[in-house]
């Protein structure tokens, strides 16, 4: 009885040594870091806009080989995401919206474009980015000010083809065009399913 | 404040523990592997459950091996959220009298925020050579909270906490016992993970209840 244990035990742990030795993933990065860590250019953009306020989360990532930090906030009532390079020049902001939040033309041009692609879609997090330069975002954000700012929309959602059913990341420029799609690969969750 | 919460929570629920009740300790080692072919997934499961103290006639340090389960289970994923499985587990008793179980369960595991969770609704069916067969009805819930960051990279540490509450009905025989289990975890580069922590079971049940307390090792491996 105790040896059969051992033997399938053994066996077990063979297999784990071989597949360990096969199977290599791409690395990504992102953890807390502390304000002092982060580029000065970035610290005194977000207290210009923002003031001097408590409660910012400051995060360090790293995806394809691109480093960047982000600062996530809530200010007025509104979550913000600001992405900066590694030397500290702000690169977009992010602010999460509902669905109901968006002008119409925006919501019917994204709807054509779910409806012709996919035969099921569930939204489950949208983003408007902002892109432009460090004073054009500063003026956005405090003074509602869109001269020099682009807005593209970031939408995070479940998708259903004739192939494939997975969850995607897209970014849309204001008109609806399509300018980026990924797929999104969640970590396995071995440990929640069995 | 949120990893303090959760201990205070587990160690109350050892407060539980009345005088007339047992309690066994024991450990746990688990491998769990997982191979993926595009919308269908294999795992194999081995966990051992090996008794080191008990209290319940006279305390005492003992070793004494329980039981060992093998599961294999044939995994179907509906959508990027939903999976469908059917399993099969041979377990090995300390007594020879091995046993068959056949499983089916629906997982549900759906990450809103920073935090991850799952569902899982699972039925059994236990068949004993000189008993008569035991069906379950059991639903876990688990959360899976990151340590480092918003979200668990890999080389990071996670923590996994779950409550599952099973009903088990034997030979006209009603059984109810509560699993409450709290890991700490590490996702290494290659995807797989080494969990570390404690199941704490109460059958409920039992007269007088009974508390069981598994340290559990856990290394689960997936292939892609």
């Amino acid at each position: 009885m105790k040896y059969l244990v051992q033997i399938v035990l053994s066996l077990l742990s063979f297999f784990l040594v071989v597949i360990n030795l096969n199977a290599q993933e791409k690395v990504e990065e992102e953890y807390r870091v502390k304000e002092s860590e982060v580029p000065v250019q970035a610290q005194k953009w977000i207290h210009g806009t923002f003031g001097e306020m408590k409660g910012i989360k400051w995060y360090y990532e790293k995806s394809s080989g691109k480093a960047s930090y982000e600062a996530k906030l809530k200010s007025d009532r509104k979550v913000y995401s600001i992405e900066f390079d590694t030397t500290g020049v702000i690169e977009d902001v992010e602010q999460k919206y509902e669905w109901d939040e968006l002008e119409s033309d925006i919501k019917t041009n994204l709807t054509k474009y779910f409806r012709s692609n996919y035969i099921k879609y569930k939204i489950i997090k949208i983003q408007k980015q902002y892109v432009g330069t460090a004073t054009d975002l500063k003026n956005y954000i405090r003074q509602n000010e869109k001269e020099g700012i682009t807005v593209n929309y970031e939408i995070e959602f479940h998708g259903k083809t004739q192939t494939e059913n997975e969850l995607w990341e897209c970014l849309f420029r204001s008109n609806g065009e399509l300018l980026q799609k990924k797929k999104i690969i969640l970590k396995p969750a071995n440990n929640l399913e069995f | 404040m949120r990893l303090r919460f959760l201990f205070i929570l587990f160690f109350l629920s050892g407060i539980l523990m009345a005088q007339d009740s047992e309690s066994y300790l024991g450990v746990v080692p688990e491998i769990n592997l997982s191979y993926k072919l595009k919308r269908i997934k294999f795992n194999l499961k081995a966990e051992s459950f090996q008794l080191f103290h008990t209290n319940a006639d006279n305390p005492a340090w003992d070793y004494q091996y329980e039981q060992t389960d093998i599961q294999f289970f044939v995994s179907k994923k509906i959508n990027p959220f939903t999976f469908l499985a059917l399993g099969y587990q041979y377990g090995i008793e300390a007594n020879d009298n091995n046993t068959h179980r056949s499983i089916q369960q629906f997982s549900y595991v759906f990450k809103p925020g920073n935090l991850k969770w799952g569902h899982r609704v699972r039925t059994d069916q236990t068949f004993y050579q000189s008993k008569a067969a035991k069906f379950r009805f059991r639903y876990r819930l688990s959360l899976e909270i990151p340590l480092q960051g918003q979200s668990i990279d890999y080389n990071e540490f996670y923590m996994v906490t779950s409550d599952e509450f099973l009903y088990a009905y034997q030979n006209k025989d009603q059984e109810y016992e509560n699993r409450l289990a709290m890991y700490i975890g590490y996702l290494f580069e290659n995807s797989s993970k080494l969990q570390l922590g404690i199941d704490y079971r109460t059958d409920f049940s039992s007269e007088p209840l009974v508390h069981n307390y598994w340290i559990r090792l856990g290394y689960l491996v997936s292939l892609q």
